[in-house]
């Protein structure tokens, strides 16, 4: 009876194991499938990108003006495309504090840089690289009435006839183009803002994604981030006297290694700095 | 195309593998012994084993950059041990992914052990089944529902985990950056087409994944059944 009752079970569990291997071979067959149809861009160890791809930091208002910059550095020099990661300077300054193993950082304020630097992340002194401007953004079918692109004078008759305005702003408790934007706002008696249509945006890239899906009617964004891109939008440039300069500097972190070297010297050469300015970046005053 | 690597996918798959791996025995042990244990303390442990469910991730993932921080006291003796830090590496998502999923293995396991009557244990003790027999013979049979469920659990959540693989990793291309994380990259990039993709492949896999746990529920109900 105990046998017949063995037999049965010991027939069972090897025919659960049997189904549970296969999915884990399932599994592990196609975890090792997915490795090797893009082996070199598979997790690697930190100690390797120190030879090969570099790791940079950007603040978000690089996004549009990267992909362009690293198709002409492609094209000069023969090294390993860089990885990326792309946030707002104050959170990117937060991880390479905490030990985030990048190699550049092209940061939008100097704070941030500031702060790497006085806790010895750094290998050499910042570089001011490019100077930013402010833009305001709306949608091309959701504009004022005339058609005509927005001004800060606009928000203010709106916000007087309106109270459904939403304003879109990057963050300024930790982006420097939100910190900009407030002092934009300000220097044109709109600040404070009335709670309930000021949206604060995780970064740059985000107070523009509030007015492409129609959350927020306007948006105070990088120049830069609006320049090129691929939807029908109205934008005004925010004169530039009414906030303080928006500076981008290129950090050398410590665990920078010869590619990431190579780069950062080449992002500082005058046909970085062209493209750069096709982006709306300007060079920055000494 | 080059939007669309699959890098995110193989940084993910390996989390995920990594993190069932590690986790299954682990948890299936505490779910064990959570089922059958006297011990006064019950309440507390499983209150510290459900904690991860009902935190927001950003909390653990706070907590794990604090302590794992290279500044830190406890970074450092992780630095020894792991010969590198493990904010922002592979390793350390590794360890706060099994952290996070603690709840989906303790749970179904602990569910499937205290719905073993204690009767069939003691029946095969009598029959003169020494404890690891009873365990391979007895009990994995009545609990493999469990386990399928825990690994599938487990490995679905760590793909569409998102709070803490933000906060501990980063989004460093190749290294950290898992599916979940290039979605809302390709967001904040503008780039929707590939974030749809991305999007529709996890709903994929996690459907799927759910099919898996229902259907062998479903099995082991008609299999009792038909005993």
């Amino acid at each position: 009876m105990l046998n017949a009752v063995r037999g049965r079970q010991q027939d069972n569990v090897a025919r659960k194991f049997r189904q549970t291997l296969g999915i884990l071979l399932m599994l592990a067959v196609f975890t090792c499938a997915v490795s090797a149809y893009s082996a070199p861009t598979a997790a690697q160890s930190i100690d390797t990108s120190k030879t090969e791809a570099p790791l940079v930091a950007l603040a978000s208002s690089f996004r549009s003006v990267w992909p362009v910059l690293m198709e002409a550095y492609g094209g000069e020099l023969d090294t390993p495309s860089p990885r990326t990661s792309f946030a707002s300077s104050g959170l990117l300054s937060t991880q390479i504090l905490r030990g985030a193993p990048f190699e550049l950082f092209l940061s939008a304020d100097q704070r941030s840089v500031a702060r790497i630097m006085e806790a010895g992340k750094t290998q050499t002194d910042p570089f001011a690289l490019a100077s930013g401007t402010l833009s305001l953004v709306t949608l091309a079918n959701a504009s004022r009435p005339t058609g005509a692109a927005p001004t800060l004078e606009w928000i203010g008759d709106s916000m007087i006839n309106a109270n459904s305005l939403k304003i879109a702003i990057p963050n300024p408790r930790h982006a420097p183009y939100g910190i900009a934007a407030r002092q934009a706002l300000t220097t044109a008696g709109l600040w404070p803002i009335p709670s309930g249509s000021l949206l604060n945006a995780e970064n740059a890239s985000q107070a523009l994604q509030y007015v492409l899906s129609g959350v927020a009617s306007i948006a105070i964004v990088p120049t830069t981030l609006v320049t090129q891109i691929p939807f029908e939008i109205n934008t005004t440039t925010i004169d530039p006297s009414s906030y303080e300069p928006v500076i981008h500097y290129l950090a050398i972190l410590a665990p920078a290694g010869d590619n990431a070297r190579k780069l950062s010297n080449w992002l500082m050469t005058p046909k970085a700095l062209s493209i750069m300015m096709q982006f709306g970046l300007s060079r920055p005053e000494k | 195309m080059n939007s669309l690597s699959l890098s995110p996918f193989i940084v993910s798959f390996k989390l995920a593998f990594w993190t069932t791996l590690i986790l299954l025995p682990v948890g299936m042990w505490i779910g064990r012994w959570l089922a059958y244990t006297r011990c006064s303390a019950k309440p507390w442990i499983e209150s510290l084993v459900l904690l991860p469910l009902v935190l927001p991730p950003t909390v653990i993932g706070y907590y794990l950059l604090t302590v794992f921080s290279p500044d830190s006291i406890t970074g450092q003796w992780a630095m020894q041990l792991f010969g590198q830090p493990l904010v922002f590496t592979f390793q350390g998502l590794v360890v706060a992914s099994i952290i996070v999923n603690i709840p989906f293995v303790v749970q179904p396991m602990q569910l499937a052990y205290g719905s073993m009557p204690i009767e069939i244990r003691e029946a095969a003790w009598v029959s003169g089944l020494s404890p690891i027999e009873t365990w391979w013979h007895v009990e994995l049979p009545q609990v493999w529902p469990g386990i399928l469920a825990s690994a599938t659990l487990v490995f679905s959540h760590t793909l569409g985990e998102f709070g803490v693989v933000l906060l501990v990793g980063g989004n460093i291309e190749g290294i950290t950056r898992t599916v979940s994380i290039a979605i809302y990259d390709h967001v904040q990039a503008f780039e929707m087409q590939a974030a749809g993709w991305f999007s529709l492949s996890l709903v994929v896999f996690s459907m799927a994944a759910l099919l898996i746990v229902r259907l062998s529920a479903h099995n082991a109900v008609a299999s009792k059944k038909h005993r």
